[in-house]
């Protein structure tokens, strides 16, 4: 309903200020917009996401108050799509693809997960990727933004996946410094230590859903093995005592969850980080959004974070993208879109909000928050961005839900070496 | 078998307006045997009382003694009587030879015995080649008979009745009351059999307990209960057609003549006692009267307004001064016709207190037994 | 339900008589047919529902066939059986495996997927078993329930209604509420067995639970209407039954097992129906409890898996397989209880 008045909104305020603004953008698209005065108006961009509440929310609307400032002539009927997750997405976009009826874009994991609907979509290499994105993209981004080889779709925030939160005093108060912490094994150590020096739980875990434990394992991979080591595995060609090895350590960390941990949410998980109750937590940066919207609960006072002990030099990547759909409903409008999230205050507008960073390298992010800037400046000097296998961007999401099966059986039992087995199986 | 006592029986329910007493003080006892009818209109208590004897209900105060046994607090399942109940209970899941044993299966017989028994008593009520379908299968006649079965197969102490013919059709109702009677010879039970239809009890009944407003109005043969009513009650509820009532004075205390109210007809009943109030009410049986066509009526009449064949017999309904009074005439003897005018002569009287409508006097039938008195 | 059908039927059959009876009957016009007079009424919701239930039914089956795996049309020229294969590949083993029996179970690589696609065993023998548990004891439970309020308790319908309430929640509030009600330290399902010493007990991921705790918060949510189909049934039969019954010499358990509960047929029926359908359906219930169609091995159904399937894996005709094999367990539950409503006349 809002979207349509809005819509109507901007349709009136086209007809004064088209001319002005295809003047002052100067970016392609436009022209072609708004010059052909013989042919049919375009269908608004249609944008699907499920960032229907919280922080995703805002970034989103963020992103689209810029768009519409430097492009007001372009319509827009963006659609949050309720439900639980982005899996609720996929099912939306999946109907609308078998009736041949694909939105503009929408919100997805890029990488691997692009083979899922990947004879939909297509390429804008040169339209969308122009030579300025291709520049200042870093490689580990740009890599996932391609679909065997061709751009489809443009990557507009980084989340990092291998980092260790914790709590400060929690910390002290068991005499942990977690800067001197260098592997996964010093990790189970210094949950021993706060174990045995406080009352707070030590590693901060939810295991109901799998996601949680597969990021951690991933993560302890990454640090085990190295970054061949994960390469490997993600190519299907895993060392399954590597494989084995990083899972028996979470199955030592999982010695420090909370005791409820099956029955709690991340959301729960992160409270008792933040409250005290619990020393570590292992996420992915949205984590220290609920720790900035406290403000009892300060970065670098009350919580920090390290990169996980042993994958120093590496920035696990997970991103959102929002891909071009070949059979377009709105295909010059949506290019323009995808080419505003290709540039550095799109990017920096988003990421205010969402609490992710730009993954252009040449973004200025002073306006961004103090941790966001000291993650933006691991990422630019990582050694190597790896893609994450949890959020889809490493491996295809038949492999993915093998993946997610062998893990949701090690939640059940934490059989480390049948675990092991049918992780590496399931590329087969 | 065995006989019954019940003593100062009081039931009473609880209800929003304080308790309802359904069955208020009763006592009686049925002999060893004996077939006992309990008659009265619908909410009179009689379905209460019967349930009470069956442990269906827990009497609020009194006993009941079966064969010298106090049951009051005994629940039904162990007082060892039998209960036909009003919307013939048949299991619709058990055939019909499964439904007669079953009082035997919880007694724990063995399935070949139970049947051979329910093959016995089928044989008995004349349903033995219906023993192997279901009750859904059968006629309403052929339900009563199987449930009548049930109640017998387990020579239990007594059997209670509660109007278990009132869903048949007339014609079935009249066959199952003589096969009822039989069945009583043959088994010799002590019967206990509420029913609302005054007819039903006068046939089947050794004797009957009239009931209303939860006490007992008599207890008696049909005979003495129909002949000597002891109140305006049990005279107006036995009998069919209903009893002609009149408001009446009597001029001496004997009530050998009374003056029906509001009009001038004095009326011989041909009683002679002492004691008779001055305001009484006058009842005559309508089989006891002899109507006359007449010219001029000079006395109890009136026009006929209505003639109901019924068999040999016509009822009259006469229009008089003081209402409708109702006559039964032989059909055959006198001719009468819609509109005549006729004149009422009574055979036999009845005389209730105007007041609380006891019986104070009856004639005995004349001619029968001529009284000088009456005669005089 | 039966209704409209048997009306239907009477009335083709009325119509049938009156054509056969002769010259009056034919000469009256087509369209004054009582059943072409009241088409405007029978037929679009006739064709509706052919179209999107049973039309939707034959042509997921079709897709079933195929190798569609989602983008485009699929191609109905090549129709064969090998997902059927897939599903029920490695049959002896696998059969075995749903009883806790039985060797490695592997699975095949049909033609349309590069990866080793596993059999159904797991989640067919996991969907039986919460069927079938689920399906007594909410029976068991229902049944008792409504003869403790059929015996005329204090508040016999507040009782009713508390006892009622949980259906009306949906499966998503329920999930959520009994991962709380499990929850090994503030859950009251451990405080309870705590007052018995034991525990805490893990249960959500507990492999020897987990199939077990669903089928409990299930039951908790649909015990109730169990207890108002039979108490509906209770109500309906005369109360002389039960006292004949006492009359009789039977004890009150002996009265229920041996009278009341053989005429409760009909109820058990029709509430064994729609409690096993919803057992097929607990997927939004494992849905919110796991985080999404990945509960693990132990609670795995066909539905998640179909799911899974479908939507996370683009193994569309992969999917269309599992949902008529659910299809066909529903049906076998539906049809002897329709056959048997036939065979008293009722339908």
């Amino acid at each position: 309903m809002s979207s349509d008045m809005n819509g109507d909104g901007l349709s009136r305020r086209t007809v004064l200020a088209s001319a002005a603004a295809a003047g002052a953008t100067g970016l392609a698209g436009c022209s072609s917009l708004t010059g052909g005065g013989g042919d049919e108006p375009e269908n608004p961009i249609e944008l699907l996401h499920a960032w229907s509440s919280g922080d995703g929310n805002a970034a989103v609307a963020a992103l689209i108050e810029g768009f519409q400032e430097a492009h007001p002539d372009v319509e827009f009927a963006e659609e949050p799509v309720n439900g639980a997750a982005r899996s609720n997405l996929d099912n939306v976009i999946s109907n609308r693809l078998q009736a041949n009826d694909p939105p503009s874009t929408f919100q997805t994991w890029p990488g691997a997960t692009l083979e899922k609907f990947g004879e939909a979509y297509a390429d804008i290499e040169g339209e969308v990727w122009t030579d300025d994105l291709k520049e200042n993209y870093l490689p580990g981004p740009k890599e996932q933004a391609k679909l065997d080889g061709t751009y489809v779709t443009v990557p507009l925030n980084i989340h990092r996946i291998n980092n260790l939160f914790y709590n400060t005093a929690v910390l002290e108060e068991a005499g942990v410094d977690p800067e001197s912490l260098s592997s996964p094994a010093d990790v189970v150590d210094a949950c021993a230590a706060v174990a045995e020096n406080t009352d707070a739980v030590p590693f901060a875990q939810q295991t109901s859903g799998s996601w949680s434990t597969i990021q951690l394992w991933e993560t302890v991979l990454l640090a085990q093995a190295g970054i061949d080591g994960y390469e490997a595995f993600i190519q299907g060609e895993g060392d399954v005592d590597q494989v084995r090895s990083a899972l028996e350590n979470v199955v030592e960390l999982s010695e420090y969850y909370p005791s409820d941990s099956s029955s709690i949410s991340f959301t729960e998980a992160n409270t008792m980080v933040m409250e005290g109750d619990a020393a570590f937590i292992h996420q992915g940066d949205w984590a220290a959004g609920a720790y900035s919207g406290d403000d009892e609960f300060n970065y670098g006072e009350d919580w920090g974070q390290v990169t996980y002990p042993g994958s120093e030099g590496s920035y696990l990547l997970n991103m959102d993208s929002f891909p071009y759909f070949d059979n377009n409903p709105s295909p010059e409008a949506t290019k323009t879109f995808l080419s505003y999230c290709g540039t550095t205050d799109a990017q920096v507008r988003f990421n205010r909000e969402k609490g992710s960073i730009p993954p252009r390298k040449d973004a200025d992010v002073s306006e961004l928050n103090t941790f966001q800037q000291d993650q933006y400046d691991d990422f630019t000097s990582a050694d190597s961005q790896p893609p994450s296998i949890q959020h889809g961007l490493a491996v295809s999401t038949g492999i993915k839900t093998n993946i997610t099966s062998a893990f949701s059986g090690f939640l059940e039992d934490y059989d480390a070496d049948a675990t092991a087995e049918a992780l590496v199986g399931a590329f087969e | 078998m065995s006989d019954i006592q019940v003593d100062t029986l009081r039931k009473e329910f609880s209800s929003d307006g304080g308790p309802i007493v359904a069955v208020n003080d009763v006592s009686f006892t049925v002999e060893d045997g004996e077939f006992v009818c309990i008659v009265g209109p619908s909410g009179c208590g009689k379905t209460t009382l019967l349930r009470c004897i069956a442990g269906l209900e827990r009497p609020t105060s009194g006993s009941i003694t079966l064969a010298g046994e106090e049951v009051t607090d005994i629940p039904p399942q162990n007082r060892n009587l039998a209960f036909v109940f009003q919307d013939i209970t048949l299991y619709p899941h058990m055939k019909v030879w499964e439904n007669i044993s079953y009082p035997l299966k919880l007694d724990g017989v063995d399935a070949d015995t139970r049947y051979e028994r329910a093959q016995e008593v089928a044989d008995t009520i004349q349903i033995g080649e219906l023993l192997d379908m279901y009750p859904g299968d059968l006629s309403g006649g052929q339900q009563q008979r199987v449930a009548i079965g049930r109640s017998i197969i387990r020579s239990p102490r007594a059997y209670l009745l509660d109007e278990p013919m009132s869903d048949l059709d007339a014609k079935l109702k009249k066959e199952m009351r003589v096969e009822l009677q039989r069945i009583q010879q043959q088994v010799g039970g002590t019967m206990v059999y509420v029913t609302h239809d005054q007819e039903e009890a006068m046939t089947l009944s050794d004797r009957m307990i009239v009931m209303d407003d939860g006490e007992i109005q008599q207890f008696g043969s049909p005979q003495q209960v129909y002949h000597e009513p002891n109140n305006v009650f049990v005279a107006q509820f036995i009998g069919s057609p209903e009893i002609n009532l009149l408001s009446a004075t009597c001029r001496d205390d004997t009530g050998g003549t009374v003056t029906v109210d509001d009009t001038g007809w004095n009326i011989e009943t041909g009683i002679a006692s002492q004691g008779v109030p001055e305001n009484v009410t006058f009842g005559f049986r309508p089989r006891h009267t002899n109507v006359e066509p007449v010219e001029d009526l000079d006395g109890l009449g009136g026009e006929v307004a209505l003639v109901e064949a019924v068999g040999d017999e016509n009822i009259l309904y006469i229009d008089t001064e003081v209402g409708e009074i109702r006559a039964v005439v032989d059909i055959e003897r006198t001719p009468i016709e819609e509109g005549d005018t006729v004149a009422v002569d009574v055979e036999r009287s009845y005389l209730f207190d105007g007041a609380t409508g006891t019986t104070v006097a009856h004639s005995t039938r004349r001619g029968d037994q001529p009284d000088d008195q009456v005669e005089a | 339900m039966r209704n409209p059908i048997a009306t239907l039927r009477n009335r083709w059959s009325d119509s049938d008589a009156r054509t056969d009876g002769g010259e009056p009957a034919s000469e009256r016009s087509f369209l004054d047919r009582d059943s072409v007079r009241s088409a405007p009424f029978w037929v679009p919701p006739f064709l509706l529902v052919g179209l999107f239930v049973y039309g939707a039914v034959v042509w997921n089956f079709f897709l079933s066939l195929t190798d569609f795996s989602g983008i485009g049309e699929p191609d109905y020229s090549d129709l064969d059986v090998e997902n059927y294969f897939v599903a029920f590949s490695d049959p002896v083993d696998g059969f075995l495996s749903m009883f806790g029996m039985g060797g490695e179970v592997s699975g095949g690589t049909p033609a349309w997927s590069d990866l080793t696609v596993d059999p159904v065993w797991n989640s067919l023998g996991n969907t039986l078993a919460l069927m079938i548990g689920f399906s007594a004891v909410c029976l068991a439970l229902g049944l008792l329930l409504a003869i403790l309020v059929d015996r005329g308790i204090r508040f016999e319908n507040t009782f009713r209604t508390i006892y009622l309430l949980p259906m009306s929640l949906s499966f998503v509030v329920t999930a959520k509420f009994w991962l709380y009600m499990y929850n090994p330290q503030t859950g009251l399902i451990n405080i309870a067995l705590g007052v018995f010493g034991i525990g805490p007990v893990q249960i959500v991921q507990n492999p020897d639970l987990k199939l077990g705790a669903v089928a409990f918060a299930l039951i908790w949510q649909f015990s109730g209407y169990a207890m108002i189909v039979y108490l509906a049934a209770l109500r309906g039969i005369p109360s002389s039954h039960f006292e004949a019954a006492r009359v009789d010499g039977a004890s009150t358990i002996k009265m229920y097992w041996r009278v009341i509960v053989p005429q409760l047929r009909t109820a058990t029926v029709s509430a064994l129906v729609v409690i096993t359908v919803f057992a097929l359906k607990a997927f939004d219930f494992l849905f919110s409890m796991y985080g999404g169609y990945q509960p693990g091995p132990s609670a795995d159904i066909l539905a998640t898996r179909m799911v899974r399937e479908a939507y996370a894996n683009q193994n569309w005709a992969y999917g269309s397989t599992i949902a008529v094999i659910l299809f066909v367990m529903a049906l076998c539950i539906v049809a002897p209880y329709i056959y048997s409503q036939y065979r008293r006349g009722e339908l």
